[in-house]
């Protein structure tokens, strides 16, 4: 008479175990979901980046001290101070790019010029994190005259 | 009754684990192919992006040093040549090889060290050479047919000798 | 036993549920947990991705600001032991690789804020940036191949930057190799010469005499005659004994035939002016130029122009009759009854005035007899009873002329136009009578200071500056009057020989008494010597592309503006076309430019702050270099054109040429360079300065991956 209700019980147990466990572990693989995009999303705007730098560098841009603010668009040419213009790779809406250059002179202070250091400071949003506050990514690189 | 009872929950509960577990397990499957082409393919195009940054594309013959030998147009499909010369007059192969499970991407350097990616889930890769730069496309494809394919793509734009630097003029010809 | 085997077999399936529930979770769990595993490091590969990338572009940066860093220090022309410009070309003239090497790294590399940029790069950001750099110097080799000269300096080689930057551990090394060239942008010997000229005459020894003349009849002189060239050797002021003058002044090699120099008094004290003058073909001398510790500027040379005048009063003038007592063999030669022969045998040369100039520069020369031969010095006795002998007359402005002839204690004897040490030199030997001379006075007097109608006109009396006997001064006016073609001026005894080729200074350590300065620039090597040193060719763009300047100002120019050659050598190919250089045009940087053909040298930008500083010069392999003059900027280069036939000329022959640093050409033709001008040397182009050793000497860094 005991055991008469043993397999219900145990079916309840077991469900609550189950469910007690399968939620973390639901969601340990939703969050590992989440960093397969987020490292993806962050390997593509460090990509954008890189060709951005690249084309500054080959047009040895040698811009005045300062920001220039960018909005990059998927797949279109950039102007960058009216004087340059760089491709921007293709990527998805979501990440909607935006952004600054940030020039400085290097060395600073008085001494000879020799060229510019060129912050590029890219804001994107993260397709897993719609909403929340923009994620940031800087590359920078050093271009010169002589 | 408690029977029917116990066995309907068992089936709710067993069916929720096995379909948990399958989906689970696509889902893994799904993930680890995007997780591991996204990789792979970065780890491609930055290896050839660190290359082609020690070398300089110039139409010029005497001052170019990457060698690149387009199949169609002006597109590689890695079984024509695509050379290129970085530091220390060190060189890069690369070529694309085709084995039965698919696609590997193989860089050969002079150092004899040879190096295979993306063996698992590469179907295609090509590099285009447009205005310059170069173009890279790859194309990953699940082999369970589980997941959607992986599509990526990145431009590298090889650096240009500018000034002076074009019109040296070496003691020897 | 039923019951039992039932109680049993539902004890034995007791808990199957949970085991099979937990079983699954079990296999979930590993699951899950191997794909968060392998998330977990392809994202830790990811974020080792972006940190090579990050390393990578550190390095490449680093690497770009040091090569930048070096060139820009390389053309800093600071002279301070200590400036980053010194220590890197000290280093480079060094000829060990490991001394360059070490030297390079820790007195230069350690010191330019390499560590302050890659804070820069890696500003805001949370990681750990380290960084390790090398330089390596390998494959030196002296320039010299074992023909013509080279400095023991000049050197090619190779130089390896070695940039390691680590970022969190992922480290990424760059390395770049490069050639570079050593080198003496400038040929030797020729820019130790003021003015080289391979053959002057060509062929006509008369060429910068000749006067053309309408009708030999009527010896009226015209308006477009072609003017002889004169060279006013003027400067310095000071100096202790006439071989000290004579050798401090600049080289002068007027090629071609044998010339002599008018020792005739310049417009300052010592001063010497040259006349272009050739008796007959005969060996090319050097004139010794003014190498001294003078100061920049002070070795000049003036073209004027004289133009020849007739003197239709020797005949037909109010002294007639005093001209034929004097010059009694001219006329028994000549006699007034034959054509005016008369006019042309007494001709008197008399220079233009340099455009702007207040105080006219004239001629200093009188000359009696056959134009192409004669000189006449004439010697003026101050006083026969203290036996103050003929001595120097120096030649006056037209200012100091007048000022002299009415100011001035007056000798007993003498009319104010002889004062004593203003117009005469003292301590002489006594010389010829002063009655002869007295004689003439009135009609020296009377001569106005300058006329444009082709009488007489007289400045002042050529002279010797130095001591001379009565003998000698009589045996030269003699000779004059004779057919005697033979003149010996000066007279070799104080002056250095016509063979003494030696230059003051030796060239660091070449001995160049055995140059042979009259095979420079022979024609077999039109780049004279220089072809191991030219570190850049640039050519014209196939049509319809960019012509061979815009390609040069497009990448060796500085704002596209100012010439910034990094002093190196550059050549220009244009198939023999030929290249304009555009008019306001700067220098930012010393160096050469050789073009394959004809060049035409615009204006110079007014803006540049030294007309010394950098040494630039133009080489033309052939055919001419036309200089556009006549503007207030002077031309700011040493011009070369030895081609065969090689001249420099004006563009506007009949204003004047002012010119800063040298020539160097086949020959001049005075007709094209009527407008006269200046030529000031710029000692910067002489190797033997030390000047030009610590500034602009040429440290050429190649392209990445060039070969040497």
């Amino acid at each position: 008479m005991k055991r008469r209700g043993m397999s219900l019980l145990e079916i309840l147990i077991a469900s609550g175990i189950m469910i007690a466990a399968m939620v973390p572990l639901w969601g340990l693989m939703g969050s590992s979901h989440k960093q397969v995009t987020l490292s993806a999303d962050e390997i593509r705007v460090s990509q954008l980046a890189v060709e951005i730098l690249e084309q500054i560098e080959n047009k040895a841009w040698l811009p005045l001290d300062g920001d220039y603010a960018i909005v990059p668009l998927s797949g279109e040419l950039l102007s960058i101070d009216s004087k340059v213009k760089v491709q921007i790779g293709s990527f998805p809406e979501y990440l909607a790019l935006g952004g600054k250059i940030n020039v400085s002179r290097f060395p600073a202070g008085t001494s000879t010029e020799i060229g510019k250091v060129i912050r590029l400071i890219l804001n994107y949003k993260s397709k897993e994190q719609i909403g929340k506050e923009d994620k940031i990514y800087e590359l920078s690189t050093f271009v010169s005259g002589y | 009754m408690e029977m029917l009872i116990a066995m309907g929950i068992v089936v709710v509960i067993a069916g929720g684990v096995i379909i948990a577990m399958t989906r689970g397990a696509s889902n893994v499957h799904r993930g680890s192919f995007n997780a591991v082409a996204a990789n792979q393919a970065a780890w491609i195009v930055s290896l050839m992006r660190g290359d082609i940054a020690r070398s300089n594309y110039d139409v010029k013959p005497e001052y170019n040093r990457i060698f690149f030998v387009p199949e169609i147009g002006n597109v590689w499909k890695g079984t024509t040549e695509f050379k290129v010369q970085t530091h220390g007059g060190r060189f890069v192969n690369y070529a694309v090889e085709t084995l039965a499970t698919g696609k590997v991407f193989v860089r050969t350097a002079s150092d004899g060290r040879k190096q295979r990616f993306a063996a698992e889930y590469l179907t295609d890769l090509s590099v285009e050479l447009v205005d310059g730069s170069m173009v890279v496309d790859m194309l990953f494809k699940d082999p369970a047919s589980l997941a959607v394919d992986y599509k990526w793509s990145a431009r590298i734009y090889p650096p240009t000798l500018a000034g002076p630097d074009r019109f040296w003029k070496p003691l020897t010809p | 036993m039923n019951k039992r085997n039932r109680i049993i077999s539902r004890g034995k399936r007791a808990g199957i549920v949970l085991f099979v529930v937990l079983g699954g979770i079990f296999i979930l769990t590993i699951l899950i947990l191997s794909y968060n595993h392998l998330v977990r490091g392809k994202f830790n590969e990811s974020q080792e991705l972006l940190k090579h990338l990050r390393a990578m572009k550190c390095a490449q940066s680093i690497s770009r600001y040091i090569i930048s860093k070096m060139k820009a220090d390389l053309i800093d022309t600071n002279t301070d032991a200590s400036s980053p410009g010194q220590v890197l070309r000290t280093a480079f003239k060094q000829n060990s690789e490991s001394v360059i090497s070490n030297s390079i790294l820790s007195d230069w590399m350690s010191k330019i804020g390499l560590n302050d940029l890659l804070s820069g790069l890696t500003s805001n950001q949370s990681f750990v940036a380290r960084l390790l750099y090398n330089v390596d110097v390998s494959q030196v080799k002296s320039l010299d191949d074992g023909n013509g000269f080279y400095l023991d300096y000049e050197k090619s080689g190779q130089i390896t930057i070695s940039v390691e930057v680590e970022i969190d551990k992922a480290t990424e090394k760059w390395q770049e190799t490069r050639p570079f060239r050593v080198i003496m942008p400038f040929p030797l010997p020729i820019t130790k010469f003021n003015l080289y000229l391979r053959d002057a005459a060509g062929g006509d020894d008369t060429k910068f005499n000749t006067v053309i003349i309408a009708t030999p009849e009527t010896g009226k002189v015209i308006t477009t005659s072609p003017r002889p060239l004169i060279l006013t050797n003027g400067e310095p002021t000071n100096s202790s004994t006439p071989e000290d003058i004579w050798k401090n002044r600049g080289w002068i090699y007027m090629g071609g035939s044998e010339t002599l120099l008018n020792r005739a008094g310049g417009s300052k004290e010592f001063g010497q002016n040259y006349h272009s003058y050739f008796p007959s073909a005969a060996k090319p001398i050097t004139l010794v130029f003014n190498f001294g510790p003078w100061p920049i500027g002070s070795r000049n040379v003036v073209f004027s122009v004289a133009r020849w005048g007739f003197a239709d009063t020797v005949c037909n003038g109010p002294d007639s009759l005093l001209w034929q007592s004097v010059l009694k063999p001219e006329f028994s030669k000549f006699p007034l009854t034959a054509a005016s022969h008369w006019a042309s045998t007494w001709l008197h040369l008399f220079g233009e005035s340099p455009q702007g100039s207040s105080a006219s520069k004239i001629s200093h020369t009188r000359v009696i007899g056959d134009v192409k031969d004669r000189y006449l010095e004439v010697c003026y006795l101050a006083d026969s009873a203290t036996k103050v002998p003929v001595g120097a007359v120096r030649a006056l402005s037209s200012a100091d002329y007048n000022t002299a002839r009415s100011s001035g204690p007056s000798i007993p004897g003498m009319s104010a136009l002889f004062v004593k040490t203003k117009l005469i030199e003292s301590d002489v030997p006594p010389a010829l009578s002063l009655q002869e001379f007295i004689a003439l006075e009135p009609l020296f007097l009377a001569i106005p200071w300058l006329t444009t109608d082709g009488s007489v006109c007289y400045y002042t009396i050529m002279s010797k500056i130095d001591n001379c006997s009565y003998s000698e001064t009589y045996d030269m006016i003699a000779q004059y009057t004779s057919t005697n073609q033979k003149v010996d001026i000066p007279p070799s005894a104080a002056a250095p020989l016509t063979s003494d080729k030696a230059f003051q200074l030796p060239i660091e350590g070449i001995d160049t008494r055995n140059i042979e300065i009259d095979k420079i620039a022979a024609v077999n090597d039109p780049t004279l010597g220089l072809t191991r040193r030219i570190c850049y060719e640039v050519k014209a763009e196939p049509a319809p592309g960019k012509g061979a300047f815009e390609v040069l100002q497009e990448n060796f120019c500085y704002k596209q503006t100012s010439l910034n050659l990094g002093n190196a050598v550059l050549r220009v190919v244009t198939g023999g076309v030929g290249m304009t250089i555009v008019d306001g045009i700067g220098r930012h940087t010393g160096g050469n430019i050789i073009v394959d053909g004809p060049v035409t040298v615009g204006s110079f930008d007014s803006s540049d702050p030294s007309v010394f500083d950098p040494p630039l010069m133009i080489m033309a392999e052939k055919g001419a270099i036309t200089v556009n003059n006549g503007g207030s900027n002077s031309t700011l280069a040493y011009l070369v054109a030895l081609g065969n036939g090689g001249e420099i000329k004006c563009s506007k022959p009949n204003l004047p040429m002012n010119l800063v640093g040298g020539i160097a050409a086949h020959t001049l033709d005075p007709s094209k360079m009527a407008g006269g001008g200046n030529l000031i040397y710029n000692t910067f182009l002489d190797p033997t300065d030390p000047a030009f050793t610590k500034k602009y000497v040429g440290v050429v860094i190649g392209p990445p991956g060039g070969n040497i």
